[in-house]
């Protein structure tokens, strides 16, 4: 009868400590998907862009971003340089995946805010290196998980290496949709961040790589406050690099409906 | 020509987008895990400036060249050294003020020399300086916001056509030549824009007159050039002080957005009314005249995955319609009216009416393609109708105009480039219009391409301009 008793609280605290032993990649994958990223942000993005001669380009951007339960709105204040100064760009995401997403773009020189289709995430995001999906984040539910390996070592973390092929029956619609034929992340046991990932592309054998850097807990947020992306020719040449530089975020501090709007657009910051 | 450049730049440029069976054979092939990639040192990057510092200046310097290959002579057709300045002064976190000028100096007229221009010419393109977007703008409350100034009001969804778009005037001294972007003319107004749940209702009262920028008599885009050969055309005078009056209701929803539209306003283009005819120097006088008409329309806009299709139509009232009988009603005018001791007869003898008022109908359809690498496609056609149509006039009773505009971009956002085709269903005229901008440095920017204009016939609204086709170049610097 002890014994029984014994074995029954072993398979319980086994049971109970599952999750942390015994997680699945598709479940590493939901939970790197789900990290919190407060109610409300508000953030200082500095992008680089580095050619394969290593010349830079500069944009600076305000955002502020809310969530509306599982849905959220986003808006975009460009800063700098000079010639795309007061663009801004107004998106409003939804969960649920029957709906479209709603975008607007505001070009200062038109004057005039102009509803944009986003049919076409596999477009670059501004010409950086990060595509609108890369931005927005993959649909999870699309691709097929496997462990790579089981312990691998990213700035001293220890890490979980996942790979992800698109699902067979979606796979033609998954690599049309998102140009990406199968990647590998990186992503870290101790807070569940993917901090590296390597992607390869339908497009020309090109590969990209990103890394995720300086990461930080910013009002309880796990944070990554640089994150990079290069593409790479078929040689494994570098030909182009985005940095993202994250300034001043705030969490959860009050976002006032009244941002998410057209005419908040023209107005700007 | 055309078609074959259209061709060449899709084979050339564009790249693929399909997907084979083979694209994805060999998914399961393992995953190489060197995620080695070297990036040279980054030179120091400005940490990121404060936006809310109390002033803000900026602007562009750019340099336009235009060479018109057709020209029997003056083929320099423009060398303009522009420069835009803006200062934007925060009045706390929810006011600022802008401040934007605009000024231009050709030099092309003294390359070609001045005394082959006339006066009216030069005085219309060698130079320009101009307040343009200058307003202070703010939050009066959570939901209600005021621009009281010098500004532009883009409202509507055609690319190209003025249906509900009407706060406005246009440059059109350059057919063709003009962007759009530079081709609104500021007014003054007052907008307001309330925010009334989902939607955004905005009131407009313009305060200030300003007609079309139009050619000048003599210039190589005057449109007017035809009926000069007939008559004097005087300048019209600033039409009776009145507060034009716009109005929006703006719904956006899930997928796509409505907006109904009214309007209270003078027609910022021409109407030639009589003025006179000297019976001694059998001369006609026109004067140019502004007249207000009302409309109402709508627009709307619906996404569907990498489409975007567009609709917007408007109805006018009191729109001023030319006539083409002129010279009949004023041969038979003289036979009827008993001359004047002067015979100067005036416009008080209703001796010819110019113009008819009527109704009209506009109607837009667009559509719009993103769902191509980093190119989009867009397709609209528009038209109009004259309801209460009488066949003395000078306008056709439907007219229409199709647009096809091809962007793309390319070297991660540096190169642009931008083909427009319009195809003018009344008159049987063509124009095409390619540009390509690429950015050498944040700062700096190239441009180059050319505008043609293809008329079928001599009847064609084109034919006047027909030598007018240019190769452009621009340079510019942003700071």
């Amino acid at each position: 009868m002890k014994s029984k008793f014994l074995f029954f609280l072993l398979a319980l605290a086994l049971w109970g400590l599952s999750p942390l032993y015994a997680l699945t990649p598709t479940e590493i994958i939901h939970k790197a998907d789900k990290l919190d990223d407060g109610e409300t942000s508000i953030s200082e993005m500095t992008m680089i862009l580095i050619d394969s001669r290593g010349q830079q380009r500069v944009r600076k951007i305000k955002g502020y971003r809310k969530d509306y339960g599982e849905d959220s709105k986003s808006i975009s204040f460009f800063l700098s340089p000079a010639d795309v100064r007061n663009t801004a760009f107004l998106s409003y995401e939804y969960d649920d995946v029957s709906k479209e997403d709603d975008n607007w773009l505001y070009l200062p020189a038109l004057r005039k805010v102009k509803r944009i289709a986003s049919g076409n995430k596999k477009d670059s995001f501004m010409g950086t290196d990060f595509t609108y999906h890369d931005m927005n984040g993959l649909e999870v539910e699309e691709w097929a998980y496997s462990m790579v390996k089981e312990s691998d070592t990213v700035n001293g973390k220890d890490c979980w290496v996942i790979g992800a092929v698109p699902r067979k029956e979606i796979a033609k619609a998954v690599i049309k949709d998102t140009s990406y034929v199968k990647r590998v992340v990186w992503v870290r046991k101790d807070n569940f961040m993917a901090v590296q990932a390597k992607i390869w592309m339908k497009k020309a054998g090109k590969t990209k790589i990103m890394k995720a850097s300086k990461i930080e807990r910013i009002q309880g947020i796990w944070t990554a406050r640089q994150v990079e992306m290069s593409t790479l020719d078929r040689r494994g040449r570098r030909s182009h690099s985005t940095i993202l530089r994250f300034d001043n975020l705030q969490y959860n501090k009050g976002v006032g409906d009244d941002m998410f709007n057209t005419q908040r657009m023209e107005r700007g910051l | 020509m055309i078609k074959w450049f259209c061709l060449f730049y899709l084979v050339a440029f564009l790249p693929t987008g399909f997907v084979s069976a083979q694209d994805f054979a060999d998914l399961d092939t393992g995953f190489d895990l060197n995620t080695a990639v070297e990036i040279q040192p980054l030179e120091e990057v400005d940490v990121f400036a404060s936006s809310s510092s109390l002033g803000q200046f900026y602007g562009f310097v750019r340099e336009e060249w235009g060479y018109a290959p057709q020209k029997k002579s003056k083929n320099w057709a423009k060398h303009r050294t522009i420069l835009n300045l803006t200062y934007d002064i925060a009045l706390g976190a929810d006011w600022k003020i802008r401040l934007n000028g605009n000024a231009f100096y050709d030099f092309a007229y003294s390359y070609n020399g001045k005394e082959n221009y006339t006066p009216e010419t030069l005085k219309t393109y060698e130079s320009e300086v101009e307040a343009r977007d200058t307003f202070i703008e703010g939050a009066v409350s959570s939901w209600l916001n005021v621009r009281a100034g010098r500004q532009i009001i883009a409202w509507g969804q055609s690319e190209v056509s003025q249906l509900n778009d009407l706060a406005n005037p246009r440059d059109l001294r350059e057919l063709g030549v003009i962007d759009i972007e530079d081709a609104r003319v500021q007014v003054t107004a007052v907008k307001w824009a309330a925010l009334l749940g989902g939607s955004e209702f905005n009131l407009v009262t313009i305060h200030e007159f300003r007609p079309d920028k139009t050619p000048s008599a003599g210039s190589e885009f005057d449109f007017l050039a035809p009926l000069r050969a007939q008559a004097n055309i005087l300048d019209a005078p600033k039409p009776d002080p009145k507060i034009e009056l716009l109005a929006r209701w703006f719904i956006p929803y899930n997928g796509g957005d409505l907006a109904f539209y009214y309007g209270d306003v003078y027609q910022d283009q021409a109407t030639l009314a009589f003025h006179s005819f000297d019976a001694k120097t059998q001369s006609l006088t026109l004067e140019s005249n502004y007249l207000p008409i009302q409309s109402m329309g709508f627009a709307a806009n619906q996404v569907w995955g990498a489409w975007l299709f567009r609709l917007e139509a408007a109805k006018k009232k009191g729109v001023p319609i030319q006539r083409s009988d002129l010279q009949t009603q004023l041969a038979q005018g003289l036979k009827t009216t008993p001359p004047p001791a002067d015979l100067v007869y005036g416009a008080d003898l209703g001796l010819v009416e110019s113009y008819a008022l009527k109704e009209q109908v506009q109607l837009a359809l667009g559509v719009e393609y993103s769902g191509y690498n980093d190119v989009t496609f867009s397709f609209e056609i528009s038209g109009d109708q004259i309801l209460d149509y009488q066949e003395n006039l000078k306008t056709k009773k439907f007219n229409g105009i199709s647009t096809f505009i091809l962007s793309h971009q390319a070297f991660n956002d540096n190169l642009t480039t931008r083909f427009l085709w319009f195809h003018f269903t009344d008159s049987n005229g063509e124009l095409y219009r390619l540009s390509s901008d690429y950015s050498i440095m944040d700062a700096v920017s190239l441009g180059g391409g050319f505008v043609y204009y293809q008329p079928i016939n001599e009847q064609s609204l084109l034919y006047p301009f027909k030598d007018n086709s240019r190769l452009n170049l621009t340079g510019k610097y942003s700071f």
